[in-house]
């Protein structure tokens, strides 16, 4: 009897929303051993897991220990089908910089950022917390970035984003790329202000967003 | 005058030690929108609409991740601390100085009012613990809070501050972090309730004039 597919990734989905890593790992196995896609494996089941832990946070079910644990199976299972994915899904990825502006060290909502872009497909190069803003625009040139992703939770430290898209005008390279930015107190008004080219309010909008911008 | 005095849970202890104004109310928002800034942001506007007949309003809050920005009074003026949280409230001296975070990067700042709240880091812990031992719950808390050095507990002794001082060395300790305590004050608290409300501590608006980022510097 063939396995039902959707049946085995609501169950992988499942898992990851219940934190349940060896489970994940084992229906992981499970999708390679029965010989099924690994990139529909990821993007109907990991993905669907994570989106929806991420709800359960918007609706404050879960708290950011529970988002953590679910993206530690998220990742487990990653990791079991990676190997797997046919060249055809393979096709090169859109790179992305990531990190949380000088001064602020809260890297939690930026973490979130970075496991949703990555299960989406994005090449993400995370330089941390506590970014000068030169660091981003010069790494950005360095890794030849489509999309910069700022993060900041402090209002003390919300100019720092203002500023990584003052140095890119200053040096013409502004339409290179796209600036996406998030966190507590920021908004699309401020986005607007700033000159970014979105914002979003969550991790999952982020997504959104990014696949948005590099389409544009 | 009748002034209306709607504060963050996290000030209540060291608000009530103070003498209010004659014809002066108060009214406490719960700290648990610390963490949703815009949730907070539309419980403040809907305590000032409904807060009716008072000639002023004050805030006892900051720009509090941006839950400030936008709001208005439509029949009174309206008074908010020129601060971007409760930290330099409890921080400041009598002129009202806003601290310098950028020296205390990664610090981790307590006091009683927090510890309603901060709690949490000690029950999370202890979720975890319970259902997937201490090793991923190392990991977790790690990865939540590594990016600080020192929790400073900042202690204003009302009312007696022994317990929330011991678990804030609980979560030192669980956080890995050096545990220091400051002595805080409140005379910047005083002068909220009591005023006066100058211009450069206070952001002080007229009825329908909006409160915005930029007046707290942001630009």
């Amino acid at each position: 009897m063939s396995i039902n597919k959707d049946e085995l990734y609501k169950k992988l989905a499942d898992t990851v929303v219940n934190m349940e890593e060896e489970e994940t790992v084992n229906i992981c196995n499970k999708v390679i051993s029965e010989e099924l896609d690994a990139y529909e494996a990821i993007v109907n089941g990991l993905s669907v897991g994570m989106d929806q832990a991420g709800k359960l946070f918007d609706e404050e079910e879960y708290f950011v220990p529970e988002l953590l644990l679910c993206s530690d199976a998220m990742y487990a299972g990653l990791e079991v089908l990676k190997p797997h994915l046919k060249a055809k899904n393979n096709k090169k990825k859109q790179k992305v910089i990531i990190g949380v502006v000088e001064g602020d060290t809260h890297d939690i909502g930026k973490n979130l950022v970075k496991i949703m872009l990555e299960t989406a497909g994005f090449d993400i190069v995370d330089l941390g917390r506590d970014v000068s803003p030169s660091t981003f625009v010069e790494k950005a040139k360095e890794e030849k970035a489509k999309i910069i992703v700022i993060s900041t939770l402090m209002t003390t430290t919300m100019e720092g984003m203002s500023e990584v898209i003052e140095i890119l005008n200053k040096e013409k390279i502004r339409e290179d790329f796209k600036v996406m930015i998030g966190g507590g107190p920021i908004s699309q008004v401020y986005a607007d202000k700033i000159g970014a080219d979105g914002y979003s309010v969550n991790a999952a909008e982020a997504v959104k967003l990014a696949k948005r911008l590099v389409l544009a | 005058m009748k002034i209306k005095v709607i504060a963050c849970e996290v000030m209540k202890e060291e608000m009530l030690q103070v003498q209010p104004l004659p014809d002066q109310e108060f009214e406490f928002v719960s700290m648990d929108y610390h963490l949703y800034p815009k949730k907070l942001g539309t419980e403040l506007q809907d305590i000032i609409d409904r807060s009716v007949g008072y000639d002023r309003i004050i805030l006892a809050f900051g720009l509090c991740g941006g839950a400030a920005n936008g709001l208005k009074a439509t029949n009174c003026a309206l008074t908010i601390p020129r601060v971007h949280d409760c930290i330099s409230v409890f921080l400041s001296s009598e002129e009202g100085c806003v601290c310098d975070f950028k020296k205390e990067v990664g610090t981790f700042y307590l006091s009683y009012g927090w510890m309603i709240t901060e709690k949490s880091i000690l029950s999370d812990h202890k979720r975890i613990l319970e259902r997937f031992g201490s090793k991923k719950a190392f990991r977790v808390l790690n990865r939540m809070y590594d990016g600080y050095k020192k929790v400073l507990f900042i202690c204003t002794g009302y009312p007696s501050q022994d317990e929330v001082i011991v678990q804030s060395k609980e979560i030192a300790s669980l956080l890995s972090c050096e545990h220091e305590i400051i002595e805080g004050k409140i005379s910047f608290i005083e002068k909220i309730i009591r005023g006066p409300w100058d211009d450069i501590n206070f952001i002080n608006k007229a009825p329908l004039e909006i409160i915005t980022e930029e007046d707290f510097g942001i630009h």
